[in-house]
């Protein structure tokens, strides 16, 4: 009898073990089809890329291609002076840009977070800059900008604030600041709206209780606004610096990375290099370089941030 | 009776079905791949051209596929290396040319064209494009060298001369660029110049004549060292900096301005003059006015020519499966009877010697009939490993930076030779 029970016993704990163990596996079951799809779609390229980085790649030199290079890309790319003015140029166009974009979106979200007619609308409006797509959004700028016939420069002109016309994108003092001001325009929504997302969670007693107690609009920005905003313009600024620095189409179309280098980017030295000389792998290598210099810059301000007492 | 008449109806329309579907399937399909200049291209060139052969050569099934010309040539390249390109491609450069040949993705086509009835039809200047290590690569259909349009009123109005040399050039630029209101502001200018990318074709008009004589308009000699080191070739880049930086003949934008700019430029009345193609005529005519376009030979400089030859040609892919079918194709599609047609649909000049006598357009039309001359004053872009580099990024840049005064213009023949001797 004891036998017996001690059978049972044990059978019904192998089966609960097993139950437990297939209730542990399901979740991974139902999203490894997700999973896979991912991994093929993101991590093949990226893994693609790294192995090319190490490689030759070189369509022009299909006998060397996919042949074992060593170190020597990474060597010519850190030795290669091109490479200092593009990431020079990356610092100054994602530091511009998101600069802005956070000042203006943070504005932008105060206004939408007030009550008035027709705020819906507006809300639906500003968005406008960031569902346009980018090329048509590049094109239209450099037309704007345009120093014949440019709308810009023909206000200026009308309003007597030139005699004459500025030609923006062909001066190497203004057209990194001209491309800064559209991408600005053109990343202000995302950012507004995201903002006015922490805006309205937060809760309007904290606001009361500082009325209360006698605080000015600025004391209430300071000490309940920002602080509870944080997590947001965390991730918000995280994810702006990550697009923003590999953005090629509006500084392609813009400008070309001209006049000279003035506006050469990172990734539009990429994009230029597998255009002009087919090489893949020295292209991989700078893609990699900026990959490791944004990935460890995130670690850096998230840590940053974290010690900071702010989670996220 | 009904049942059975209505079930035999059904099995005849299928078995025409069947029939009509064997006999598609049984022509072979041959693919050309090509860029278009204007969506439209492909769908007329399929329609009124291939439609003929098609129709002609039922177990032979061709047509035109749109291949983007950003993609293009990295299309061309990639697919040539994994082994998966169309049968027949249309390009319009031999630079691409001897990458594809070195590549081992061209199909030698001596042996098809040493029978073929129209090879001596063909301009010998464009056979002269047409071979790789002593081989024909591809058959040439197409060329469009830059010629020099230039508004014709304007000249009449300043009583000048259209110019025939650099010195004349800027003579007439110079009289041409005017405040014409009395604002202080210049209202329109001698020349439009094109600084972006694809500037460097009318930049070489004026500094390949130099090099003509003595080193046939090469890049790089056989020593290593890029003609642009030469003395020579230095004063002939400094000359056309100067129309710029010194004269001020050009527009202010031109530094940075490409191909859409440059067009705009000259269609809106800012500038007199500018280089091109003959298949921007018809844009630049709707805008002006035929009456107000005129088109001369580019200007000599130290009593020689030379533009680029960009010259376009058919090639059949060493991949091809049907290279008897496809060569079917090509040799039709480059007769001289089908080239006009082509090149009318294609807004390019033909490489067919008398070509009036297949069609006279080509010899009445002003712009076409300038585009035919030009060619005997052609070269052909030494093909270089290194070109891709200095038509996209080296010429570009230090042309640009020369033009605003970052760097000198012997700085910039120092750079691009660089570039160009792949240091």
């Amino acid at each position: 009898m004891k036998k017996f029970v001690t059978g049972l016993f044990i059978k019904a704990r192998l089966q609960e073990s097993s139950k437990y163990m297939r209730e542990k596996k399901l979740p991974y079951l139902l999203i490894a089809p997700a999973l896979i799809s991912a991994g093929i779609i993101i991590l093949y390229p990226i893994s693609k890329g790294v192995m090319m980085a190490f490689q030759h790649y070189n369509f022009l030199k299909p006998g060397l291609l996919g042949q074992f290079n060593g170190v020597n890309n990474f060597i010519k790319v850190f030795s290669d002076p091109k490479f200092y003015i593009a990431l020079k140029n990356t610092l100054y166009y994602v530091g511009g840009s998101v600069g802005g974009q956070f000042f203006l979106g943070l504005i932008l979200a105060l206004l939408l977070n007030r009550k008035f007619k027709g705020r819906g609308l507006v809300r639906s409006i500003v968005l406008i800059p960031w569902v346009t797509p980018g090329v048509l959004a590049a094109l239209m700028w450099k037309w704007l900008y345009n120093g014949n016939y440019g709308l810009i420069n023909w206000l200026l002109s009308d309003f007597g604030v030139i005699k004459e016309y500025i030609p923006f994108l062909s001066q190497t003092l203004t057209a990194m600041p001209a491309v800064i001001l559209m991408t600005i325009w053109k990343g202000t929504p995302f950012v507004g709206i995201m903002f006015l997302a922490g805006l309205q969670a937060i809760p309007a007693k904290l606001y009361e209780a500082a009325d209360i107690d006698g605080a000015n609009w600025w004391q209430k920005f300071i000490n309940i606004t920002i602080p509870l905003l944080t997590p947001i313009i965390i991730i918000t600024l995280i994810l702006r610096i990550i697009w923003t620095a590999n953005d090629v189409e509006l500084l392609y179309v813009m400008t070309e990375g001209g006049p000279g280098t003035s506006t050469l980017t990172l990734p539009v030295y990429v994009y230029k290099i597998l255009k002009g000389s087919l090489d893949y792998a020295y292209g991989a290598t700078l893609a990699m370089c900026l990959m490791g210099i944004l990935v460890v810059s995130v670690y850096f301000y998230i840590r940053y941030v974290r010690k900071s007492g702010v989670n996220f | 009776m009904n049942k059975r008449k209505n079930m035999l109806t059904v099995t005849f329309v299928l078995l025409i079905l069947v029939l009509g579907a064997t006999l598609t399937f049984a022509s072979t399909e041959i693919t050309i791949w090509s860029h278009f200049d204007a969506p439209e291209h492909a769908d007329r060139l399929n329609k009124e051209l291939l439609a003929k052969f098609n129709e002609a050569h039922p177990d032979i099934h061709a047509k035109f596929e749109q291949v983007p010309w950003g993609s293009a040539h990295e299309k061309y390249l990639i697919s040539m290396v994994t082994g998966n390109p169309a049968d027949i491609i249309f390009y319009p450069t031999t630079i691409w040319g001897r990458e594809f040949w070195n590549l081992g993705g061209l199909e030698p086509l001596d042996n098809y064209v040493k029978n073929w009835e129209n090879k001596d039809k063909i301009l010998d200047v464009a056979w002269k494009y047409s071979t790789f290590d002593g081989q024909i690569f591809g058959i040439p259909i197409m060329t469009l060298p830059y010629y020099l349009y230039y508004r014709a009123d304007w000249f009449e109005e300043l009583g000048i001369e259209p110019p025939k040399t650099r010195e004349e050039f800027l003579s007439v630029a110079k009289k041409i660029t005017a405040d014409l209101d009395g604002d202080g502001k210049t209202d329109r200018y001698g020349y439009t110049l094109r600084g972006a990318r694809g500037g460097n074709v009318a930049w070489e008009s004026f500094v390949m004549p130099v090099l003509k004589k003595e080193y046939d308009c090469k890049y790089v000699r056989d020593n290593g060292d890029s003609t642009f080191r030469l003395p020579e070739a230095r004063e002939a880049n400094q000359w056309f900096v100067e129309l710029f930086t010194k004269h001020k003949v050009t527009q202010p934008t031109g530094a940075t301005d490409g191909f859409a700019e440059t067009m705009q430029v000259f269609q809106s009345g800012l500038a007199g003059m500018l280089q091109q193609h003959v298949s921007v005529s018809g844009p630049i005519t709707k805008a002006l006015g035929s009456d107000n376009v005129g088109a001369v030979l580019t200007p000599t400089v130290k009593g020689n020519r030379a533009t680029t030859s960009a010259m376009h040609h058919f090639v059949i892919t060493s991949a091809s499966k049907h290279k008897e079918e496809a060569w079917e194709v090509l040799s039709w599609l480059t007769s001289p009877e089908q080239a006009v047609v082509f090149n009318k649909i294609r807004e390019g000049t033909p490489v067919i010697k008398n070509v009036g006598e297949y069609d006279p357009y080509f010899i009445e039309d002003k712009f076409q009939r300038i585009s035919v001359e030009q060619l005997s004053d052609t070269f052909l872009s030494q093909p270089l490993e290194t070109l891709g580099t200095f038509f996209e990024s080296a010429w570009p840049e230090n042309f640009q930076k020369t033009l605003l005064g970052e760097i000198t213009p012997d700085e910039m023949m120092d750079n691009i030779s660089k570039a160009l001797e792949g240091k």
